[in-house]
């Protein structure tokens, strides 16, 4: 073990929690999980800081690491959110008050449903729409954080959008109906 | 514009956009809805990321989490002695060293040479005495043919021990009344004894004596000789007499059994030519008896009272300091000759051990398969 070997790691990753956390969050839907997800993620990324010899740049190494805790804790939940658990991470739905497709995309609630939305995305292709689309980084980078071809990142990245599409205009469709009935 | 192309324009970062691109794009949206909500879609997700604020629960706790290993893996350091493997190791140790040196101490593997030696000297004893008794033991055997002689085996063992050692001393004359004075303390006396001086060698003396010692207190004369001068050599030899001596022995009564027939025949002689062979067949046996007697007298001389040949050599003030000591390059010669020998010896002990310890070596590989085995499966249950 180096001396201060703690030290130098919190040197190295400092400027990369916030995008770590972030990962965490989107990756796992809530608050709760997503700081768990990302504090062992850095415990991860600090047990294998010995063996981390520069050879990727840290950004990559890092969310590497903090993508593949997201999967392993994903696998172990092993069960698809529900709605309290997005209420407990702050996103409530139940006030959702959408008239239209576009128009229910209006407020914070716009955030809720494509938070939802992105809960619906199987793990790789919202692993990359997160990265691309919540954090603007590079297909190239993503392709490295992923150990993919550019070309898989982009083909996964269309996907998801189109599917986040979809998802956002069947639940507008929907809200609109319910609003009808209620009058 | 196209949704494909409007896609491939919201790919890329605002930034990057010209004005007519974006111009372009929003003529798109306003027409196609589904476009529109894309472009809302990606936006608020970069905002949505913008807008967060990551806890401080988190910054502190990973801190918090780093550090706390961080200590762990200082204390493992500390404590990475490995208990278990050190006392695997040391026992490993002790088994080798320990099976090494009883090997050495005890001479694995040279039991069987010393036996061997040992049957080869007695059989080239036996073969030596039955061709020096020759013809004489085969007309024993047939005299004896009718009587039941006791085994060798069931008769005490007739055996000669025979002492030779050379004292150095400085005292001469003190070690020389000395040695007599234990002689005949343990019962022994001086048979013979031959002084002389050498001449040129600073008329230094040396005695050769020959002592007779009962056999019983011989290793005890030896001992007590401790603080007589200085033991410059030792040896000593055994012989084992029996087969001869009860051989003779059983003659000796095959003679004085026919003395006792002669003369009972003698008694009933009537004629002169009778009495005449019977006197001379008396005279011969009685020449047996008196020789096997005095082969027996010898054996037993020999064998109770042992024979202890004793140089006493008077040597000078300096011939025993330079025995004390050698030339520094003798001595690093004799130590390393000696470590040499030494470090041979331990390497053989080392290799009988190794060949000795497998059996147990592979008893004690099944026992711990077996036991690990058994650990597995009660594991799975």
């Amino acid at each position: 073990m180096k001396p201060g070997k703690a030290q130098a790691f919190e040197q190295l990753v400092q400027e990369h929690e916030r995008m770590v956390y972030l990962l965490c969050l989107r990756m796992m839907g809530n608050r709760e999980d997503a700081l768990d997800c990302a504090q062992e993620a850095m415990l991860n990324a600090y047990q294998a800081f010995d063996r981390y010899r520069g050879e990727a740049n840290v950004k990559t190494w890092l969310y590497r690491i903090a993508r593949n805790t997201c999967i392993d804790a994903l696998r172990r939940r092993k069960q698809v959110l529900s709605l309290d658990t997005l209420r407990d991470g702050g996103f409530d739905v139940a006030d959702t008050k959408a008239q239209t497709p576009h128009a229910a995309l209006e407020s914070k609630e716009r955030y809720e449903e494509i938070n939802r939305a992105v809960q619906k995305l199987p793990e790789d292709q919202r692993a990359v729409l997160v990265m691309r689309d919540y954090q603007n980084m590079a297909y190239d980078e993503i392709a490295r954080v992923l150990d993919l071809p550019e070309g898989t990142v982009k083909s996964r990245i269309n996907r998801a959008r189109e599917k986040i599409k979809k998802i956002l205009l069947k639940n507008g469709e929907q809200n609109a109906c319910s609003s009808v009935q209620d009058k | 514009m196209k949704c494909e192309k409007f896609a491939l324009l919201l790919d890329r970062p605002m930034e990057e956009l010209s004005d007519a691109e974006k111009k372009e794009m929003d003529r798109h949206a306003a027409q196609c809805e589904e476009c529109a909500l894309m472009r809302q879609v990606i936006a608020d997700m970069r905002d949505m990321d913008a807008q967060e604020e990551v806890p401080e629960a988190f910054s502190s706790g990973w801190r918090a989490l780093i550090a706390k290993e961080e200590q762990k893996e200082m204390d493992k350091k500390i404590i990475r002695f490995d208990w278990k493997r050190a006392l695997s190791a040391a026992a490993a140790v002790v088994f080798v060293a320990g099976g090494t040196l009883i090997s050495y101490v005890n001479g694995w593997g040279l039991e069987q040479k010393a036996e061997n030696e040992t049957q080869m000297v007695r059989s080239y004893t036996t073969n030596y005495s039955d061709s020096a008794n020759g013809a004489m033991l085969m007309k024993s055997t047939a005299y004896d043919a009718g009587a039941a002689p006791q085994s060798a085996s069931a008769q005490e063992s007739k055996i000669i021990r025979t002492v030779d050692f050379t004292l150095k001393t400085q005292n001469y004359d003190a070690d020389y009344e000395k040695l007599q004075q234990k002689a005949s303390e343990f019962g022994g006396r001086v048979e013979s004894l031959n002084v002389y001086s050498e001449e040129g060698a600073g008329n230094l003396r040396r005695a050769n004596l020959t002592l007779r010692v009962p056999a019983g207190q011989l290793d005890a004369f030896v001992e007590s000789l401790d603080g007589v001068g200085t033991m410059a050599s030792y040896s000593e030899y055994t012989e084992d007499v029996s087969a001869n001596y009860y051989d003779v022995q059983a003659r000796l009564d095959t003679q004085l059994s026919k003395m006792a027939r002669l003369q009972e025949l003698m008694a009933k002689a009537e004629t002169t030519a009778d009495l005449i062979e019977l006197e001379n067949a008396i005279s011969d046996t009685q020449y047996m008896i008196d020789s096997y007697t005095g082969q027996l007298k010898g054996y037993d001389s020999r064998i109770n009272d042992s024979y202890v040949y004793v140089t006493l050599r008077e040597v000078s003030s300096a011939d025993a300091a330079e025995e004390k000591s050698l030339p520094i390059g003798e001595r690093i010669v004799n130590a390393l000759k000696a470590s040499g020998e030494f470090a041979s010896d331990l390497a053989q002990s080392l290799a009988v051990f190794a060949v000795v310890a497998l059996p147990w070596g592979a008893a004690l590989a099944a026992v711990v398969l077996l036991a690990k085995l058994v650990r597995r499966w009660i594991r799975k249950k």
